[in-house]
């Protein structure tokens, strides 16, 4: 069965304790945010009219952070959630440079990667994410089970990112890749492993033929 | 302005195991040696040189680690989809096979001490230089690739799919400006003939060079079309965009370049050509990797 978080910009009033409960569940270094909220001003009345956004890792369904990690350490879970194991992470920051939503954050009291956990200890436990069960205006909601509702119209939902933002303006306003961004490890790799090695395979042809016949003249 | 979060030791990284790779197909090549399947100086030199180049890549590779001490789980880990696990263990072989070749090829002199040694050591020498050599080379061109496959299975939109074909003449053609500095110091020792043979190989040398200079034009130009400006702009204007041109495209591929258009050159300036490629080659992987992260 899997998991949602949904974010309705109309209902956030940018209070950030969303960010505050993510924090002290998660004990995330000082410094180090794993869910940020962006206010960005929108129309003559900046300080009435914001857009909003209350962004953590979207949890995607073919996660680049996954198929990076060459130590296992990120893993996506049946119900959708995208896990990152501490006690596996290595540090090689190879998840941070294959996020296309520049998700992943070195920690560098901790020496290994960090990011959103999807409070998966209490969503086991039954309970909400922290970010959820703070949000004084409901803003954020968890749907623990099923589909999303038919008629929500909202960013990486097509896409079955396992965070959707239902915004009001453009995705692109808010600093979002669109589209929806696939997995960048995967994309192709097959292609760029040939268009190196045909090559590659041509050149020490040429380059073994030549010295052969390089050899026999100078014998 | 983004933290830069691979710095130059992995610039470093990338430098020595595409210089050790191109080095080691370049002195695996058939011509190489005497008629008796010897090596003779220079191959000696660099055959040695090679592990010591990987060693010295991997502990760069670990240093930038967050958890330098837990760098042994990348050998216990085998993930096809990931280069970087996939690229572990290719280095792993290659290095392997390069202290092979070290040990077949190590000089006359002291391969009396090797069979005072464990016998192994002795066999090794046994076997057949060529196949070693040509699967070695095989391998090479796959660390080669890997370090594009690396950096182009990214979210970063500098780096693209044509880094495997840069960063595979880019090693190539630094592994044989290696050997041709190697030469510059033994043939003043061997015979005249030497010299004949050297001229002939500067023409795959050039081949290299034109490749790498078409593969930099491929590159810039896929990135132009299918990214914004500002992503070709980071590398190729300002403090990078100096170091690009002046470092990785003018010391690095056309100096060596028109430099092997000239017969009777000065050896210095030949020292300088070729010092100038394996700069270039250093610089290009640097440039591309920190102007994709800005």
């Amino acid at each position: 069965m899997e998991r949602w978080i949904i974010f309705a910009e109309k209902k956030c009033i940018g209070c950030h304790s969303c960010e505050i409960a993510c924090q002290l569940q998660n004990d995330a270094p000082p410094g180090l945010r794993l869910r940020w909220v962006h206010t960005w001003p929108a129309g003559k009345s900046a300080q009435f009219s914001q857009r909003r956004i209350s962004a953590a890792c979207f949890h995607c369904d073919d996660p680049s952070c996954v198929s990076a990690c060459p130590v296992r350490a990120l893993r996506r879970r049946a119900d959708g959630v995208v896990e990152h194991v501490i006690e596996r992470c290595i540090g090689c920051k190879y998840c941070l440079q294959a996020c296309p939503f520049g998700v992943p954050k070195f920690s560098s009291s901790q020496q290994v990667i960090r990011k959103c956990s999807f409070c998966i200890q209490r969503i086991d436990d039954g309970k909400e994410p922290a970010c959820v069960s703070k949000c004084p205006t409901g803003a954020l909601t968890y749907q623990p089970s099923g589909a999303l509702e038919k008629d929500l119209n909202a960013y990486g939902k097509p896409e079955r990112l396992h965070m959707v933002y239902a915004l009001q303006n453009e995705a692109g306003d808010y600093n979002l890749p669109v589209p929806v961004p696939g997995n960048a490890v995967k994309r192709l790799q097959i292609l760029k492993w040939l268009a190196g090695l045909l090559p590659g395979g041509f050149l020490l042809f040429y380059l073994w033929r030549k010295e052969e016949a390089s050899k026999v003249k100078n014998e | 302005m983004s933290e830069i979060q691979w710095g130059t030791p992995i610039a470093v990284y990338l430098f020595l195991a595409g210089l050790s790779a191109g080095a080691f197909s370049c002195t695996a090549l058939p011509g190489r040696g005497d008629a008796e399947g010897r090596g003779h100086a220079s191959q000696h030199t660099i055959a040695l040189l090679i592990p010591f180049m990987l060693a010295v890549g991997i502990v760069m590779l670990i240093l930038d680690l967050g958890q330098r001490i837990s760098f042994w789980k990348l050998l216990i880990n085998f993930r096809l989809v990931s280069p970087m696990s996939l690229g572990a263990w290719i280095l792993v072989f290659f290095s392997l096979l390069s202290v092979i070749w070290a040990i077949v090829l190590i000089p006359e002199r002291f391969r009396s001490l090797l069979s005072r040694g464990p016998k192994w050591l002795s066999r090794l020498q046994k076997i057949d230089r060529k196949k070693i050599g040509f699967g070695g080379s095989a391998l090479a061109v796959l660390v080669a690739v890997y370090t594009g496959v690396l950096l182009s299975s990214t979210a970063v939109p500098l780096w693209n799919w044509m880094l495997p074909l840069l960063f595979l003449f880019s090693s190539f053609s630094s592994g044989h400006a290696l050997e041709f500095l190697a030469n510059l110091r033994y043939d003043a020792r061997e015979e005249p003939s030497k010299a004949q043979s050297e001229k002939r190989r500067l023409q795959p040398y050039r081949v290299l060079l034109i490749g790498q200079l078409l593969a930099v034009l491929a590159f810039l130009l896929l990135t132009s079309l299918t990214q914004s400006r500002e992503v070709v702009l980071h590398l190729i204007c300002g403090g990078i965009g100096v170091l690009w041109w002046v470092g990785a495209v003018g010391a690095g591929i056309l100096f060596p370049l028109i430099m092997t258009c000239y017969r009777g050159t000065h050896a210095w300036v030949i020292f300088a050509a070729l010092f100038g490629e394996l700069a270039g080659a250093f610089i290009m992987r640097w440039s591309i990797l920190i102007a994709g992260q800005i």
